[in-house]
């Protein structure tokens, strides 16, 4: 049996898309670049910049930035459709966005806690089911169910504050 | 199993002469007429004799005919291709679905040109007292520009019902009567309840006047009601009418018919059910069909499927000029017809059984037979063996894309049926979760306005705990409407 990632319901092996709720069931890693894996020592490799919003306000276009607030430093990730957030489990893999460096596991975040997809254009922030919750602008998300995003959003996973910039 | 050509019905070679023809048809005819043998398969083989002579006896139509045959030579009329949801199958100790999309073509198609089939069409239109106004005139001038654009050799009928039926247009082939056939259809006046079966009836029995296997036998029913407690005999009356030859096609007009019966009865003829929400479509919808039809390859097309030891068919998805779920009760699949330009394609699911060792897995035969009308020949038989093979690191390779395009379609049409059957049963909740998830996966894929009334809907049976009839067609004809063939790729250029 297979479990759908959104929604957890069983399938057979070889079913393409979950009938609960519709979420693709296969991974369709084929056309998209290789995964870009961003840690803190690669942030911290990033050519420092004297305001940091100014960088936020320049983006590239395909480009999302994450201000994890408190850090003056800016996580940029392009070049995917999906991103993956949360925390590394011990030994195991990283999510796309590791949040481990920020102190995640003491504000909450889950190990899959969140993820944020691109879609024509658009930013939509999907909570996964995680055990604390996602809030955007302060009102908490149902489970499973995408939300939009603007540019500049405040998202919450568990305590973990982090502002949200794109231009796609 | 092949019956031959129409030079073998009147027992002819291939190079007779024009008076050879004529002359191998009177006879034919002395033998076979209803009127000289009264041998019930007399009649039938009148039939057919005669729609040979009417293509062979003039010659533009039987250059045609003879290129189309050149063409065809001993190979399949019909083509069946396969797409596997997987190339190999992982061995392993679980049960694991397997999709597969059957596409059917006409191995004729492009730029041969064909000869016509002839067409017996009945249409049965709905005069309860609902239809009265614009519903019921649009569907008058829809039927008279019908009658304007047959051809000579078409048979056609009409039958008005509400609580009873009327046959207002007898069958009748050749139509020397346009103008009084019209002229009845304008008499045509609302009143009455809705009773189906009434119309139903009368409209298959004069098709049946008519009816000839070598033609597109179909009916056309227009309804914009429920009908009450003879949805049960319909259904048994339109599977006769399949085993006769009879396609049936249903219009639902407006918000108040019933989608699911409408869906069951079109159904097991190899048809489908349409909606329009307004009156002014019926016209479009009615043109394109009775076109549809005069330009038609191979009717009554029906897939055999015998799945191997311990694989289940689980659900047939038709696609193509027309959508809808196949039943899979039967031991065939009726497939409806088969169009000169377009293929039909049905997405098939299968449940195989745990896989213990590598090597070829057979699945599943797929024998499909159909009356290849436009060159009238019948019980055409194509047969194809769905065999994969099994590996124990089977690799997880992506679907094919026409496969995933079919099946995420198929599941947007399928949440929104879900919904609407936890709405029914009174769980409003999952409803409502569905229906907004539903919202977010059209919205996802581009479908914004679909996505927009399934979010509305979600959030107005919140509300209102009840569902609205029209919200529900929309969504349903809708979602199906994606999976209806795209458009030819030189008009998107």
């Amino acid at each position: 049996m297979i479990t759908c990632p959104a929604c957890r319901h069983q399938e057979y092996e070889g079913e393409l898309f979950c009938s609960e709720c519709g979420a693709r069931l296969w991974d369709s890693g084929i056309e998209l670049p290789p995964t870009v894996t961003f840690n803190s020592r690669q942030l911290t490799d990033l050519p420092k910049t004297a305001n940091p919003a100014a960088a936020i306000t320049n983006l590239n276009t395909g480009q999302i930035a994450l201000m994890v607030v408190g850090v003056p430093q800016p996580m940029v990730l392009e070049g995917r459709v999906e991103y993956y957030l949360g925390r590394e489990v011990e030994a195991g893999q990283p999510p796309d966005v590791n949040l481990t460096p920020y102190g995640a596991r003491e504000k909450g975040v889950s190990r899959r806690h969140a993820s944020l997809r691109v879609d024509r254009r658009q930013l939509l922030l999907m909570d996964l089911g995680s055990s604390n919750g996602t809030q955007l602008n302060g009102s908490p998300l149902v489970a499973n169910e995408p939300v939009r995003l603007e540019s500049g959003d405040e998202i919450r996973l568990g305590k973990l504050s982090i502002r949200v910039y794109f231009n796609l | 199993m092949t019956t031959g050509d129409l030079y073998d019905l009147l027992g002819l070679a291939h190079r007779a002469t024009p008076d050879e023809i004529k002359a191998a048809y009177r006879n034919a005819a002395r033998r076979f007429h209803p009127d000289v043998n009264p041998h019930p398969s007399a009649t039938e083989e009148f039939k057919l004799i005669a729609n040979a002579y009417v293509i062979l006896s003039d010659p533009a139509q039987r250059t045609a005919y003879d290129t189309a045959l050149q063409k065809a030579g001993s190979g399949p009329l019909v083509s069946i291709h396969w797409i596997p949801s997987r190339k190999t199958l992982p061995v392993q100790l679980e049960p694991q679905v397997f999709y597969t999309l059957v596409n059917i073509t006409a191995s004729l198609g492009g730029e041969t040109e064909l000869p016509a089939p002839p067409v017996n069409l009945c249409v049965v239109i709905d005069r309860s007292t609902s239809m009265q106004g614009a519903r019921l005139d649009q569907v008058k001038t829809a039927v008279s520009q019908v009658i304007d654009s047959l051809r000579d050799n078409d048979s056609f009928s009409v039958v008005a019902y509400s609580d009873k039926a009327e046959v207002i247009v007898p069958a009748q082939q050749g139509l020397a009567e346009r103008t009084l056939a019209k002229a009845k259809i304008s008499t045509i006046n609302a009143g009455g309840g809705t009773e189906i079966l009434q119309g139903l009836m009368r409209g298959l029995v004069e098709l049946q006047k008519r009816l000839s296997p070598s033609a597109v036998n179909h009916l056309i029913l227009l309804t914009d009601g429920q009908t009450y407690g003879d949805e049960d005999d319909c259904i048994l009356l339109a599977t006769l009418a399949a085993t006769d030859g009879i396609i049936i096609t249903g219009l639902g007009i407006g918000d108040e018919w019933n989608d699911r019966f409408l869906d069951e009865l079109t159904a097991c003829t190899g048809g489908t059910a349409a909606y329009v929400n307004s009156p002014e479509q019926v016209k479009t919808f009615l043109w394109n069909k009775v076109r549809g039809l005069g330009s038609t390859y191979a009717e009554r097309l029906t897939l055999y499927i015998t799945p191997d030891v311990e694989v289940k068919l689980i659900s047939a998805f038709k696609m193509g000029q027309e959508v809808g779920q196949v039943p899979v009760d039967g031991t065939s699949l009726r497939l409806g017809s088969l169009p000169k330009q377009q293929g039909v394609s049905v997405l098939l699911k299968f449940l195989l059984p745990p896989l213990s060792a590598e090597g070829e897995r057979s699945i599943a035969r797929l024998a499909l037979y159909a009356d290849v009308v436009s060159l009238g020949r019948r019980g055409e038989r194509t047969t194809v063996d769905i065999i994969l093979p099994g590996l124990a690191d089977a690799p997880r390779l992506p679907p094919p894309t026409a496969i995933v395009e079919a099946l995420s379609k198929l599941s947007q049409y399928n949440m929104q049926e879900r919904a609407w059957q936890e709405a029914t049963a009174g769980d409003i909740a999952s409803a409502t979760k569905r229906l907004s998830t539903l919202g977010t996966r059209l919205l996802s894929s581009g479908q914004t306005d679909l996505a927009k009334a399934a979010l509305a809907e979600a959030r107005r049976l919140e509300k209102t705990q009840s569902l609205s009839e029209e919200a529900k067609k929309n969504l349903k004809y809708g979602t199906r409407a994606l999976l209806l063939a795209s458009q030819p790729k030189d008009i998107q250029k």
